[in-house]
């Protein structure tokens, strides 16, 4: 296998290196990383609007190019989540929490490179792992069953109470709260509408952009507008300041490592499965790191490397199912297939022998354009990092203009910005009380598919709950659940009863 | 007599307990089915319920454990803000994009007092003629604008004569 | 976050109760339809931008541009399962320029799927011109046993109430509870999202048969992980002609089939709604256009505007009778 790897490689570069490919992956990645830092106007739209210029290109070319706004885009949304704490899509809000304290603190450059070389590695492993590993991991993601699925989101959601700072009791109840405002809208199976309030916009669902914008990046503003001051720190401008220093690489190197595996195993699952990686990953961080030099939530560089490398190594392997089953493992898969199918090809195992140097030249093409991600990148840092430059006082008015027409944009109804209106007011709240507002993102995605699997499951099984232990895969998630409860609980039992204690 | 400890718990527990028998209530009217066959109130009631437990439980512990005071709420900034956004939002369709985004920066920036007026409207009108650059005429998004058609000829123009530049 | 399923493409399931106010048909300024049309023109679509109804809409805005000359803007109106949009449709100024490509047969279902429907369908959107009509298909995993209907049945029956089947929208559960009713079939319904949600299930045997969109069946019987064995359209599909219509196989009169339209508010002159037809039927009838179709196993139709009418108002009526045959319970 591993001279065919090589081989098949070999054929992909070939394919996908001429000059016209690695043109388009040039623009692409220029244009996805550009949507990318504009608010509202996401990869999906993007590669939507690009579709039909796609027909006239080759289907190599054409998905390249796609492939490019994709990789683009997801490190956009990060970059944003470091400058102004607005994360532009669900994987980049873990992001904002350490990095955009790091920008606060004047180390954004750092944070930025991290988040750049720290995903260029992983999208090098996570290439590599599906040239190598893609078949063999596709078929184990096809065992998940119903069952399966839910327990893992049962896992995952436990995970995310590590996220928060502070008390786990809100943490919990604020991932529950974003479950259930995960369900309002039309219910699947019986097509009864809940929680809607007679409000059309929300019948399919309260929109992703309208909840993460006002969150985080309103609330963000209103809570800088109130405080006396209202610039920030100078900002180191040499490009000497602006790179990481050699202890944060330190701290960094070993986080990125383990985001990418976590992410690359992640991302081959699909529905939650990227979004989760890099949870995951900063939990992981957050309890394998002993005395990192900067507090977790108070810019702990691990907190901007483990999750970036997870959900561009997931971003990677969230292929693996696509190519290798003709599966879309999230709505950009979803787009994708259709530029494929647009030109002919049908996706599916039969791709990778029916037309090896399609696939094995998309494979070779996500790294080149990861490769692209930094040349691109790294030196936009220094005028993102200038951008911060700009008094706040003309900065936020810009912010909020862009939220505003971000958040219209998704489809022009006026309901969407009192929603977004709604969100900062209840992000804002939260703060106030302690909670922290992250982990309800998560809650917020997994809640519809967890309940989908939950009565599917329980239909399956003809009413019997049994079945979450009856099968191996749920029974080992939950077993790994349990054990991540106990993690959770004991310490803070401990620390609940020595305050007991001192009173 | 009670004491509370902990005034953000406190705050915390009574919106917990808010938002369950929200849930509880609105979803009294969906159909709760069994757990081999279950409703689309299944879920959310059993949810509901939980958020309402886990306010109780922070409410009790407000009064036990001590805990860091609320900080203060920010009147002005919240409503200005707001104020901004929704009007943006109601007058687009009327005022078309332009004048709705001068408007949100006006009102929006009344959340300082220390705002310069005079700069942040020149900066609002700026930004409002960028914002259909970027989003109208490159991106292409389908919003009412004044300016957007001329602006997307002078581009088309521009480009053109760019173009046959760099073909002669 | 853009929900987006490939039965975006086949038909819409739910949908809203709005107010239902509609701007009366203006004689005012009406441009002649040798005119038409002088300027940018507007297609609507459903469903959020990259859907997989999207790249209908957004395939046809490049197709059709030739022909109109203008500019052609997508603007997608998504939100409560195509109803935002019909009722913006049904709202606009009915002078040609904002059309309205979708499926007449998922505004039928809707009309009964709710008990206030927002906009009365037949009465306040005409169609234009039709595109495509496409039909769901009677699948199960290519690792069962199962080779035909036939087979299929005889497993159904043996295992009675401990069989499963999947559906993925209204179309889907009719087509299947017709099937059942037929054959005095027991199977357990259990209702997924996407085509896509069904297939691991359908690998290890937890569903013994999925009524799938054609999309998603001819995708995955082409890579091998699916076996098609009918149609639900009464007559065999140009696209797939092999595959025998459940019709045929005995499951008598079953033609539940999805299509697709392109629509304009009532109101509209008579002239240009002719002449929209007109532009429209040589890019329908084209190879291109039949071949893309054929890739998502539907069929190309095109047909006169009067026969447009009564296939919609034959549709909305029939939808009557299959929630009632489905067990579906109409929504406030």
């Amino acid at each position: 296998m591993d001279m065919n790897m090589f081989q098949n490689l070999m054929t992909g570069f070939a394919a996908a290196g001429t000059l016209q490919n690695i043109g388009f992956a040039m623009i692409g990645c220029l244009v996805g990383t550009l949507i990318g830092v504009l608010p509202g106007i996401g990869p999906i739209p993007t590669l939507a609007m690009l579709l039909p210029i796609t027909f006239g290109l080759d289907p190599l070319t054409s998905l390249i190019m796609m492939a490019g706004i994709y990789y683009g885009a997801q490190y956009g949304g990060s970059t944003t989540s470091i400058l102004v704490n607005m994360p532009g899509e669900s994987s980049s809000v873990v992001t904002c929490i350490d990095g955009y304290q790091m920008a606060r603190r004047g180390r954004a450059g750092a944070a930025l490179a991290v988040a750049a070389l720290g995903s260029f590695f992983a999208g090098s492993v996570g290439t590599i792992f599906i040239a190598g590993f893609g078949p063999p991991l596709a078929s184990f993601a096809q065992k998940f069953n119903s069952p399966d699925y839910f327990s893992l989101m049962v896992l995952g959601l436990v995970t995310a109470v590590i996220l928060a700072q502070g008390s786990v009791l809100k943490a919990i109840t604020v991932i529950l709260i974003g479950l259930l405002f995960g369900l309002v809208g039309t219910d699947v199976n019986s097509g009864a509408t809940r929680y809607t309030f007679g409000i059309s916009t929300l019948w399919d669902g309260i929109d992703f952009l309208p909840l993460v914008i006002g969150m985080f990046g309103l609330t963000e503003i209103i809570r800088n507008l109130e405080s006396d001051t209202i610039e920030r720190d100078p900002i180191p401008t040499k490009m000497k300041d602006m790179w990481p220093t050699r202890a944060e690489f330190k701290e960094a190197i070993p986080a990125a490592l383990r985001g990418t595996a976590l992410g690359s195993l992640l991302g081959i699952l699909p529905g939650g499965g990227a979004v989760l990686a890099s949870f995951a990953a900063y939990t992981v961080e957050k309890k394998v790191v002993r005395n990192p030099s900067f507090a977790f939530g108070k810019g702990a560089i691990q907190g901007v490397a483990g999750p970036e490398a997870a959900n561009n190594s997931a971003a990677q392997t969230s292929f693996i199912p696509l190519l290798t089953l003709g599966l879309p493992s999230n709505p950009i898969m979803a787009i994708m297939m259709g530029a494929m199918m647009i030109q002919g090809i049908q996706p599916g195992s039969a791709v990778m022998t029916s037309n090896p140097e399609l696939f094995w030249g998309l494979v070779a093409s996500m790294w080149i354009g990861n490769l692209m991600l930094v040349i691109i990148n790294l030196p936009l840092i220094g005028m993102w990092v200038k951008l911060l430059q700009v008094p706040y006082s003309l900065l936020y008015p810009a912010i909020i203009m862009f939220c505003c027409i971000g958040v219209y944009s998704t489809n022009s109804e006026p309901s969407q910005l009192l929603l977004m209106v709604i969100f900062a007011a209840f992000g804002y709240i939260l703060i106030r009380f302690g909670c922290e507002p992250a982990p309800m993102v998560l809650g917020f995605i997994l809640g519809p598919l967890m309940e989908e699997n939950l009565r599917r499951s329980m239909v399956l099984s003809r009413g019997d709950p049994m079945i979450f232990l009856q099968r191996p895969i749920s029974a080992t998630l939950l077993f790994l659940t349990a054990c991540v409860v106990a993690l959770i609980v004991l310490p803070s039992f401990r620390q609940t009863r020595e305050e007991a204690f001192k009173e | 007599m009670l004491r509370v400890k902990c005034p953000q718990d406190l705050g915390a527990g009574l919106l917990f307990i808010f938002i369950g028998l929200v849930g509880i209530y609105f979803g009294k009217d969906l159909t709760y089915g069994s757990a081999r066959s279950m409703g689309p109130g299944y879920f959310p009631t059993w949810l509901s319920w939980i958020i309402m437990g886990m306010g109780a439980i922070c409410l009790f512990k407000c009064f036990t454990l001590n805990g860091p005071p609320i900080q203060r709420i920010a009147l002005r900034p919240i409503l200005f803000v707001f104020a901004g956004v929704l009007a943006f939002g109601y007058l687009i369709e009327h005022i078309k994009l332009e004048p709705a985004l001068v408007l949100l920066v006006a009102i929006a920036t009344q959340g300082r007092s220390d705002t310069n007026q005079k700069k942040m409207l020149l900066l609002a009108i700026c930004m409002a003629f960028a914002s259909v650059v970027i989003f109208v005429v490159l991106l292409g998004q389908a919003m009412p604008t004044w300016s957007g058609d001329y602006l997307s000829a002078a581009f088309t123009k521009l480009w053109s004569l760019f173009s046959s530049a760099k073909g002669a | 976050m853009t929900k987006i399923t490939r039965r975006d493409l086949i038909i819409g399931a739910p949908a809203v109760l709005g107010a239902g106010s509609l701007s009366l048909p203006s004689a005012l300024a009406q441009e002649s339809a040798a005119d038409y049309p002088s300027r940018e023109v507007k297609f609507v679509c459903a469903f959020p931008a990259g859907s997989g109804a999207d790249v209908y809409v957004r395939y046809f805005a490049e197709r059709m541009r030739p022909a109109f000359k203008r500019a052609i803007v997508v603007e997608n109106r998504a939100g409560a399962n195509g109803n935002i949009a019909t009722t913006y449709v049904a709202r606009s100024k009915p002078d040609g320029y904002t059309i309205y490509v979708h499926a007449p047969s998922a505004l039928a279902a809707n009309m009964h799927l709710f008990k206030n429907p927002p906009v009365d369908a037949t009465k306040e959107i005409v169609i234009a011109a039709t595109i495509n009509r496409q039909p769901f298909m009677l699948t199960v995993h290519s690792s069962s046993p199962v080779k035909t209907v036939a087979d299929l049945v005889e497993l159904l029956k043996k295992m009675g109430d401990k069989a499963s089947y999947g559906t993925t929208a209204p179309t889907s559960k009719v087509a299947a509870a017709w099937f059942n009713k037929v054959y005095g079939l027991k199977p357990v319904e259990i209702m997924y999202k996407t085509g896509s949600d069904t297939m691991n299930d359908m690998q290890s045997g937890s569903i013994d048969y999925v009524m799938h969109d054609p999309v998603h069946a001819v995708a995955n019987a082409t890579n091998g992980s699916l076996r098609m064995l009918g149609v639900t359209t009464k007559e065999r599909m140009k696209a797939s002609p092999d595959l025998p219509s459940l019709h045929e196989l005995g499951v008598k009169d079953l033609d539940v089939p999805g299509w697709w339209a392109a629509m304009v508010p009532a109101g509209t002159p008579q002239a240009i709604v002719e002449k929209l037809n007109q532009m429209w039927k040589p890019v329908i009838d084209g190879e291109e256009t039949r071949a893309f179709m054929a890739k998502f196993g539907a069929d190309t139709m095109s047909l006169s505007t009067a026969e447009a009418k009564s296939m919609f108002e034959k549709d909305v009526k029939a939808w009557g009778d299959y929630i009632k045959l489905a067990n579906i319970e109409p929504q406030g």
